[in-house]
């Protein structure tokens, strides 16, 4: 167990070092100069050469690079060139909100796409399953941006009842629960279909099984089969599925950030990126990354929870 | 003798592409307290069927058409799904042909255990955990209470094969289905399981079905034996009976099959031909395209014959026998 939790440490770190360095050349090869931009637009040659300067982009990539994971090391995140605040600040400040649309919405989606799931699993070929099925295709199809617009037009701007957009408190409030329930409901959708379709895929292996055989031969209760014997070990894929869909959750937040005016680090990184403004893009995607590795780790933790084979390695 | 289980006429299919094919025709036997009954055929001629359709856990696509399956004076064919798992387990209990995957990887043996013990017996955990201890002692385990705290993964086919045993014993049920329960085991484990269900059946005054198609392990356990070819019953007598004094072609041609290591040339005498596929039409008697003596009688390629009793507990189902 101490073996397979150090392993996956030192993974979690060769993965974020791998990732600082993508992000960091993908960056610095990138066309248009920021010391331009945050030089201004009424800046002279010579101004531009000072900002070059005073950023430390005349000096070479591997020194940058250096710099950049030194101070990364002592939680320095670097500081914003059009703000020049410290990115970490404004990340902070944004971090919570974003946090809250994906744990709210990974709520949604396990809320709904398990049980459903395991439902349509129970009654294979039903005309039950075959509309469950069906839905999770539509689900899965729907484009995140273009939900989140016809749920506003319908649901804020026709009927009234959800607020259209912000996020100030966190979604266990009421007030924050009706400002993060369509955000939740737009970007969890496809997480909820994919968890609908693993969930059933997976239940139905499971419900083959010889164990599930023996289960039932043991006269237990169907409901003592579905939720003791079958449900765990179906849990297994669906625990892997979480740990990927958190990524694309984070993902698809930048998006819906957008479309719901949320002020969160999606919205942000979509800025840093039409600015220009490296240091913080670079920052930004590291502190998603940097979740998004924390968050399966966490799921490989979770697995040796529920599979003594794991835990007893 | 009080008869446990007692199958008439039973009739079973299954669906195909919408079309059924039956894979029981006609299938009549039973099983009498401390007695062991083996059901012996190839692969595919509805063994495993016959004790699925006892514990009534067939799959979707499979149904029972007619027939009778009474365990201890009640029809189990008549009691409906949610009444059955009263039976299952408490009257009935089955041990599957794979130790190895025929256990919950995720739970403790214990729970595994305990699960049946205090649903069935109706005790409290502490109960359910002694009375678990004292059956996997008599299953020959060492260390039961090590073993309670361990998952299957930790242990051997032997040790799982024998904690499926001892699991269903734990809830004492009447009738013992054991559906090829040593073809997983290697043979010294073979010896010990059969050995430990010879003894426990005396025990506990059950009866036991055991399904294989293991001449050797039929000699060594069976009372009496059940021989099924294609779905259909082909013979059925006393354990003597049929290794003495075997009727039918197929019977025959089973024990040639068996090598016979005692003989100057040592050979394998196979059955000639294929084992049909259920989709198969056969006119007359199904074994007649493979039947060695078919020629002898015109009968065989045009009716199915009927059952007749050669001696007495000696039945046959060949018009040859007569």
């Amino acid at each position: 167990m101490k073996k397979y939790i150090t392993k996956r440490l030192i993974m979690m770190v060769i993965l974020l070092l791998g990732m600082t360095f993508i992000v960091f050349s993908s960056l610095y090869l990138a066309p248009g100069d920021p010391a331009e931009i945050a030089a201004g637009a009424s800046a002279t040659e010579s101004d531009i050469a000072a900002m070059r300067e005073y950023l430390g982009l005349n000096r070479p990539f591997i020194v940058q690079y250096g710099t950049y994971l030194i101070n990364l090391l002592h939680g320095d995140l670097g500081t914003s060139f059009i703000t020049r605040q410290p990115i970490l600040d404004e990340l902070l400040i944004r971090l919570p909100n974003t946090l809250n649309l994906a744990i709210s919405s990974m709520i949604f989606a396990c809320v709904i796409g398990i049980p459903l799931g395991v439902i349509a699993a129970i009654k294979k070929d039903s005309l039950l399953d075959n509309i469950l099925t069906t839905i999770s295709l539509l689900g899965i199809s729907v484009p995140n941006f273009w939900l989140g617009s016809i749920l506003i037009i319908v649901f804020c701007v026709n009927l009234r009842i959800f607020p259209t957009g912000g996020m100030t408190e966190p979604f266990w409030t009421a007030k924050g629960f009706m400002q993060a329930f369509l955000p939740s409901l737009s970007l969890g959708m496809q997480v909820a279909a994919s968890f609908m379709r693993i969930g059933r895929s997976s239940m139905l292996d499971v419900l083959q099984s010889d164990y599930i055989r023996t289960a039932r031969s043991k006269g237990l209760k169907e409901k003592t089969v579905i939720a003791i014997h079958a449900l765990k070990n179906a849990m297994i894929p669906i625990l892997t599925q979480m740990g990927t869909s958190f990524g694309g959750l984070l993902g698809g937040a930048m998006v819906t950030e957008q479309v719901f005016a949320i002020n969160g680090i999606g919205s942000y990184l979509i800025n840093a990126i039409n600015q220009r403004n490296y240091a913080a893009v670079q920052s930004t995607v590291f502190v998603i990354a940097f979740m998004f590795v924390v968050v399966n780790l966490i799921v490989d933790l979770l697995y040796s929870v529920i599979d003594p084979r794991i835990r007893y390695e | 003798m009080e008869k446990v289980l007692d199958i008439q006429n039973l009739h079973a299919t299954f669906t195909i592409q919408k079309k059924d094919y039956e894979v029981l025709h006609d299938i009549s036997f039973s099983i009498n307290r401390n007695e062991t009954v083996c059901v012996v055929g190839e692969s595919g001629c509805g063994k495993s069927v016959t004790t699925l359709c006892i514990m009534q856990l067939l799959p979707n696509n499979g149904k029972i058409q007619s027939g009778k399956i009474v365990l201890d004076g009640t029809d189990l064919t008549q009691v409906n799904r949610k009444e059955i798992r009263k039976y299952r387990g408490k009257k009935m209990g089955m041990i599957f042909q794979e130790p190895m995957t025929a256990l919950n990887p995720l739970l403790t043996i214990g729970y595994q255990m305990r699960e049946s013990i205090m649903l069935h017996r109706g005790l409290k955990k502490k109960e359910a955990n002694e009375l678990a201890i004292s059956y996997l002692q008599k299953v020959g385990i060492a260390n039961p209470e090590s073993r309670l705290k361990q998952y299957p993964f930790q242990l051997s086919g032997g040790l799982r094969q024998r904690i499926l045993i001892a699991m269903v014993l734990s809830v004492q049920p009447d009738l013992l289905i054991a559906d090829e329960p040593t073809t997983a085991l290697d043979v010294t484990i073979q010896k010990q399981v059969l050995t430990l269900l010879n003894d426990l059946k005396k025990d506990m005054n059950a009866g036991i079905l055991f399904i294989t198609h293991d001449l050797g392990v039929v000699a060594e356990i069976a009372d009496r034996v059940v021989v099924l070819y294609a779905g259909r019953k082909v013979e059925e007598g006393t354990t003597e009976q049929i290794f003495k004094n075997p009727k039918h072609p197929y019977t025959i041609g089973l024990m040639n099959a068996v090598p016979n290591v005692d003989l100057d040339e040592f050979e394998i005498r196979p059955i000639p031909g294929t084992f049909p596929n259920i989709t198969e039409d056969i006119p007359g008697c199904r074994f007649n395209p493979r039947c060695p003596r078919a020629h002898e009688c015109p009968l065989c390629v045009k009716e199915a014959p009927e059952t007749v009793e050669v001696e007495p507990g000696h039945l046959v189902a060949c018009h040859l026998a007569k």
